[in-house]
């Protein structure tokens, strides 16, 4: 039932926007690179620096660098099987398919409707209150996951230390994120500012945007051929990032049991469009064959991982 | 003091998302077609149907709606002599027409009228006697321009580059129009949709429209060739900001002296949503239809300027010329 709901409430409303992201696409034929960049560059920051602003985990500084351990450890692992394994077809890449993760775009989005609803909330408070703490969790994975993905192309790219480090300080999140934490620490406050307002809307803007922003990829690069090695490669990741990420936590020992939940969560999910934009800048691997499972394991596999979540890291 | 909480809290963030749209356009040179599909196919039906399934209607208050109506008309009637003044084409008459004829009622009206009638001089003793009355008339207005805007306007716009029946055919390709009929039809069937699974996204939808419109408005005016001294844009900007309470105070005058009339505070709430800027939903629907965009934009940027000294003003008479009690 919990996974039902978890279904109902946070998956299905995705596939919809998906959808309608695909379908708009399939009419208009619609630049993405727009939507990109005023998610990445406007959006996206300003969500990141109000989540931040409104509520500062009590592991601002452990929480990324624990979500980069996942990432880093689950992308090794994916060298390592391509070690051992057999290169399979036109896959040429394992790294990617591992260390990249749809949390740096909506993943975030699902984490806000899995949080808002049954089982997790129970009715104190209203939903948008009672996730703000678990949003400002979700923002500080988003801008880890967005980092790693910048810092992964600029290697790939360049084979260059000083590219992959200029890669990691020049994401605009960063310094929003920053900004965040600062005006927060020193109680500067912003609440009766002009600038209030304008970063109120951004919640929704941002859930909008990059659920239509994903359709809209999902039209570009879809391919109905269903291939089964892209397919077990994804369903192992899922798996070992469920793996990577329960013994992180629980030997770290640190993290409070929301803040394991949402690391748990986003660990699983896969990724989609960072892989589709990883495959088109690099031009490594064939990521149309990623999409179809990647999808299914996140709209089916990620309640899972959800409702696994509360199991494994009650809150008392 | 409240006054300066509407260009704090109203006007200002506007102008601050038009800044961002307006940066990134410099920078990436950006297509601003792709966010106005997505304001037409999702956006706009999603607030439409958010705002209209949540607004607490009072039949009561259908006289307020026809006022409205008749508003438009007059405003309609100005912008198309004006225009057969000045020799316009069909299309720049249209353009005249729907930034003068509708107004930002949704952003900027609604937000006005709840913060004047929640301050002095409509505080009793801490409470806010006038608010629901005044918020009741607001939403009725708010409703009926939504309905127009999206409808009419659109046609409009449309007519200006097409022949009426291919605007037509556009306007039932869009997914206003059946928004409208499903909204009014699920309120009155009483169907309670707020713990619907897809309800969320409703509300995130709607509230993502203001940054996305006045975006894609900082987009196009980086596209668009600016005139600051463009007189039939500054006559339109006039006719919007003065023309509109102008009207309504006739009408308002007309109706109280030879009809049952409407109480003060509900006057006070039509003069004041007439004197709201052009909608920047117009520019919109000029880029779509390709009807003198740079005219629009500039309509619309000139009288949302203007409105921070007009809107005081006009407030100001409304609570001389229909004082309360």
């Amino acid at each position: 039932m919990a996974c039902l709901s978890v279904f109902i409430y946070a998956s299905l409303p995705m596939a919809i926007m998906f959808l309608i992201g695909y379908l708009l696409d399939k009419h208009f034929s619609l630049d993405v690179r727009t939507y990109d960049i005023v998610t990445r560059y406007a959006v996206m920051p300003l969500f990141i620096f109000l989540s931040l602003y409104r509520y500062i985990p009590s592991h601002v500084t452990l929480i990324p660098a624990a979500f980069a351990g996942i990432l880093c450890l689950s992308g090794l692992l994916g060298w390592l099987l391509q070690k051992i394994l057999p290169e399979e077809g036109t896959i040429r890449d394992f790294i990617s398919p591992f260390m990249l993760s749809d949390t740096e775009l909506t993943g975030v989005v699902f984490l806000i409707l899995v949080f808002s609803h049954v089982p997790y909330f129970t009715g104190m408070g209203t939903p948008k209150t009672f996730i703000i703490p678990f949003v400002s969790v979700s923002s500080l994975l988003l801008l880890t996951s967005m980092i790693i993905h910048s810092v992964l192309l600029a290697g790939r790219r360049t084979h260059s230390l000083t590219e992959m480090i200029r890669a990691f300080f020049s994401v605009p999140s960063l310094y929003t994120a920053v900004a965040a934490v600062i005006l927060r620490s020193f109680n500067i406050p912003l609440e009766h500012s002009f600038l209030w307002p304008v970063l109120l809307h951004y919640d929704g803007v941002f859930v909008i945007l990059t659920c239509i922003m994903t359709g809209i990829w999902l039209h570009k690069s879809y391919s109905p051929e269903f291939k089964w090695a892209p397919a077990l490669l994804m369903l192992v990741r899922f798996v070992l990032m469920l793996g990577i990420s329960y013994a992180v936590i629980h030997f770290s020992g640190i993290f409070s049991p929301a803040e394991s939940q949402v690391l748990f969560i986003a660990a699983s999910i896969p990724a989609i469009i960072a892989l589709t934009d990883h495959g088109t800048s690099t031009g490594i691997n064939p990521t149309a064959a990623f999409i179809q499972p990647s999808l299914i394991i996140y709209l089916l596999g990620c309640p899972l991982a959800a409702v696994l979540a509360r199991v494994l890291f009650p809150v008392i | 003091m409240a006054f300066l909480q509407i260009i704090s809290n109203n006007i200002l963030p506007l102008l601050v998302f038009v800044t961002i749209g307006y940066m990134l356009d410099k920078k990436f040179n950006l297509d601003v077609k792709a966010l106005n599909k997505l304001t037409f196919f999702v956006v706009l039906p999603s607030l439409i149907f958010y705002s209209v399934y949540s607004a607490k209607i009072d039949m009561t208050m259908i006289t307020v709606f026809i006022v409205g109506c008749v508003e438009m008309f007059f405003l309609a009637l100005g912008g198309t002599l004006y225009g057969k003044l000045r020799h316009f084409t069909p299309g720049k008459t249209e353009a005249f027409k729907n930034a003068t004829m509708f107004s930002n009622t949704g952003n900027i009206g609604i937000a006005l009228v709840a913060l004047v009638f929640s301050n002095p001089p409509y505080l009793l003793n801490g409470e806010t006697p006038y608010l629901i009355p005044a918020i009741s008339a607001a939403t009725m207005l708010l409703i009926q321009m939504n309905i127009f805007l999206n409808t009419l306007g659109l046609y409009q716009a449309g007519k200006g580059k097409l022949t009426p029946r291919d605007a037509l055919y556009v306007i039932f390709h869009m997914p206003v129009v059946y928004v409208l009929v499903s909204v009014f039809t699920i309120k009155f069937l009483d169907i309670d949709m707020t713990h619907w699974f897809i309800w969320p996204m409703f509300q995130y939808s709607a509230q993502a429209l203001v940054a996305i419109v006045m975006m894609a408005l900082g987009m196009q005016m980086h596209h668009s060739r600016f005139h600051a001294a463009d007189v039939d844009a500054w006559v339109a900007a006039a006719w919007r900001l003065f023309g509109g309470p102008l009207i309504v105070f006739c009408l308002l005058t007309l109706w109280n002296t030879w009809g049952p009339g409407f109480s003060p505070i509900v006057c006070q709430v039509i003069m004041i949503m007439a004197c709201v800027p052009s909608p920047a939903n117009s520019v919109l629907y000029a880029i779509e239809f390709q009807n003198y965009v740079d005219f629009a934009t500039e309509i619309v940027v000139m009288s949302t300027v203007a409105s921070v000294i007009t809107m005081t003003l006009t407030i100001y008479l409304s609570q001389i010329l229909f004082p309360v009690g």
